[in-house]
């Protein structure tokens, strides 16, 4: 239970890197969001294993007016190794050095369909019943009415964001199926990141950069 | 109200509860069994649960069908502009050096190229607020900025210049139907004004206004009888008067030759001495029949009768009529001696006349007249708007090349305005007056220039001067903020300049 509690809120323990499942990979830096709440700065970054198809966590904090200095930029790809510290769902992962980085364009390869998002989601509840959200990289476009996105299935979530997020979406999918990490939270997707012919573009930060 | 039992345990408290709340679904029903079996704690019995209710909740989503189908946008056939190109776009639409923007859009047009689909939605809002800008972004906004504007009422001012359907004219949208209008209007003339004229009774005011502004824009001879017949009789100013401003420009229009048949009754050249001068001879009664050409009969106050006609009455003749009127040359006109009585309200009329028909202010005349005209009359509008509508009806070197000429008969504050509103800068070497004061502007604190004024000003410095300018600037042994954020602009205008060299990246 403590190892739980210790996985959820993110501590830093040497405890939690000794008792760690260790995965080598080439991993897609795919979303990144950034949080103030009472001065304390949180960085979540996904990732995404090439290779073994292991999505993994990386949170990085710094105390305002301080900033949180970024190793792996937005769409790289990072060869590293990750420690996952055990606990009932892998998911928070220790970085084990700032490995090398490449910036290959955005490939679809890993990405999900909306069923297969929710399978994987129902599954991973059924482990750990606290689960927030989970991520996901998968083809897809919003609706004509701005409020749900769209799988090459046909298939359709509810969306949540604000204006200028939906009309920037709308504008770089143009109605194409295009490739986008999120999370999904049981209710609605959240954007995290929208491939952008050749670039990988953050949504949460600094829109449009 | 709550129905949820478990939620009604949790707020009642558990000591009252003696067994678990039924579950929810029959798939829970194994698992309720053994929380209740297993757990002695009844609180963590009620958590547990709860968090299991939430768990098949969220778990339980499903995706539904999406059956609406709209239009794919088609790839872009020009390339993007530069990442550099792109940084200071984005930075511009930020908020800083915003004054630079029409050179940006300039040095993008010059490169064939559009901007990249993410700097879109900003790029249009920033045009759709900022209507200057509208022509020049329809040119990098590509084809993914039609589409958006398709699907975009606010955006629907890019459809303007579209090349639309041949059934536009009855399209919804008022972007497309003026599209079509400026289109047909060139393949087919007398197509476009039958259109006009089988829809003008049931068009919206704000439609009318604007299918008149496309008219008098460029107005033809043939549109004579629609703006006469229709638009002139509208009961909206904002339609009449460009209708009027149309009809002026319209070579020998009957509204044209009643303007000037009424103007000739006032006014004439008679010789005193050895000087020629305009003698005036104020109306002495309005006539009704004037009413229908937009004279009003009533003056504002403050303003006599007699006077108040006359400005008028001079004011609807453009200033290019006036010379063939008079038999004056036209860099005569306005050396000539005026009837002093009436001298202020003849130039008050020349004025308006020059602010309603700007494209016939016969500019590289007037504007040196009205640039040294002391005192400015008090009921003519600004002097820098007069002045500056002149200037805009010509090519950017035209413009230079008259404030040198203008630059010793107007203040150096009018001067400074003028060269504030210069959106580009003059061609190295052709404008040395205009650019010894804006540096002296700049670095004297007498002329007290605001930071935007500096910013402004920044704009009319060549680029190959640019180097050369900030080198001085630093060479001073005190800077004061207005230099600041001069030489802060041309660094900028040196980036966006870089910028537009290097080859464009492929879509």
């Amino acid at each position: 239970m403590q190892a739980e509690l210790r996985h959820q809120l993110g501590s830093r323990g040497t405890e939690d890197a000794d008792a760690a499942t260790t995965v080598a990979d080439s991993w897609l830096v795919a979303g990144r969001r950034t949080e103030e709440r009472e001065r304390l700065l949180t960085s979540s970054t996904w990732l995404l294993g090439k290779t073994s198809r292991q999505w993994a966590l990386v949170l990085r904090f710094a105390v305002l007016p301080q900033t949180i200095a970024e190793p792996w930029p937005l769409g790289g790809t990072v060869q590293t190794s990750l420690a996952f510290p055990l606990g009932l769902y892998l998911q928070r992962a220790l970085p084990q050095g700032d490995g090398i980085i490449s910036m290959p364009p955005p490939e679809p390869a890993g990405a999900e369909a909306l069923t297969e998002i929710l399978q994987r989601f129902a599954a991973a509840l059924a482990v750990q019943p606290f689960l927030r959200s989970i991520p996901f990289l998968s083809l897809l476009r919003p609706d004509p009415s701005g409020t749900r996105l769209v799988d090459s299935n046909s298939r359709m979530l509810p969306w949540r964001c604000h204006d200028s997020e939906a009309l920037l979406v709308e504008t770089i999918c143009a109605h194409r199926h295009t490739l986008m990490c999120g999370e999904w939270d049981g209710l609605a997707i959240r954007l995290l990141a929208i491939a952008d012919g050749q670039q990988w573009l953050g949504l949460t930060n600094n829109p449009g950069s | 109200m709550n129905v949820d039992p478990l939620i009604t345990c949790s707020l009642l408290g558990s000591a009252r509860m003696a067994t678990l709340p039924a579950a929810p679904t029959p798939e829970l029903q194994t698992i309720w069994q053994a929380i209740e079996r297993e757990t002695e704690n009844p609180a963590a019995a009620i958590l547990q649960a709860l968090a299991l209710t939430r768990a098949l909740h969220f778990a339980g989503t499903q995706a539904t069908l999406d059956a609406e189908t709209i239009a794919v946008c088609p790839d872009e056939s020009q390339p993007f502009i530069s990442a550099g190109a792109v940084q200071a776009g984005r930075r511009m639409l930020d908020g800083e050096y915003q004054e630079l923007m029409p050179e940006w859009f300039q040095q993008c047009i010059d490169t064939g190229a559009v901007v990249p689909h993410r700097l879109l939605p900003a790029l249009l809002n920033h045009a759709t607020r900022h209507p200057q800008l509208r022509e020049a972004t329809r040119e990098i906004c590509g084809q993914r900025g039609y589409w958006l504007a398709r699907r975009h009422p606010a955006f629907a001012w890019v459809l303007e210049a579209a090349p639309v359907d041949d059934d536009a004219w009855d399209s919804e949208l008022p972007a497309e139907r003026l599209a079509w209008l400026r289109q047909t209007r060139v393949a087919d003339p007398q197509k476009a004004r039958a259109a006009i004229l089988a829809q003008w009774d049931g068009e919206t005011p704000a439609m009318r206004q604007a299918i008149v502004q496309l008219i008098a824009a460029r107005p033809a001879p043939d549109d004579e009888d629609f703006l006469e017949s229709h638009a002139l009789l509208d009961r909206r100013q904002e339609v009449r008067e460009p209708a009027l401003a149309g009809l002026l420009q319209i070579p020998g229009s009957r509204l044209l030759q009643r303007a000037c048949g009424r103007l000739g009754q006032h006014v004439h050249i008679q010789r005193r001495l050895f000087r020629r001068f305009i003698s005036i001879t104020p109306p002495a009664a309005f006539q009704p029949e004037w009413t229908a050409d937009g004279i009003k009969a009533k003056p504002p106050q403050g303003t006599g009768e007699k006077a108040w006609w006359l400005r008028q009455v001079a004011a609807m003749v453009p200033l290019a009529a006036w010379p063939a009127l008079l038999q004056v040359q036209p860099d005569e006109l306005f050396t000539l001696s005026l009837d002093d009585e009436w001298a202020e309200t003849l130039v008050l009329g020349w004025i308006d006349a020059a602010q309603r028909v700007p494209s016939l202010g016969l500019a590289t005349h007037a504007l040196p007249f009205f640039a040294g005209l002391d005192p400015w009359p008090k009921p003519a509008p600004v002097r820098t708007q007069v002045l500056a509508a002149l200037l805009d009806q010509l090519p950017v070197a035209q413009q230079y090349a008259l404030l040198e000429s203008i630059h010793d008969l107007a203040a150096p504050a009018v001067m400074l305005d003028l060269l504030c509103r210069m959106t580009q800068a003059p061609a190295p070497g052709t404008a040395p007056k205009s650019l010894r004061l804006v540096r002296s502007a700049i670095q004297q604190a007498r002329f007290a220039m605001t930071r935007p004024q500096a910013r402004a000003l920044a704009r009319c410095v060549p680029v190959a001067a640019i180097q050369a300018e900030l080198m001085s600037l630093a060479a001073l042994p005190e800077i004061n903020s207005a230099a600041e954020e001069f030489a802060a602009t041309l660094e900028f205008r040196k980036l966006i300049c870089q910028e537009s060299n290097p080859p464009p990246h492929p879509p």
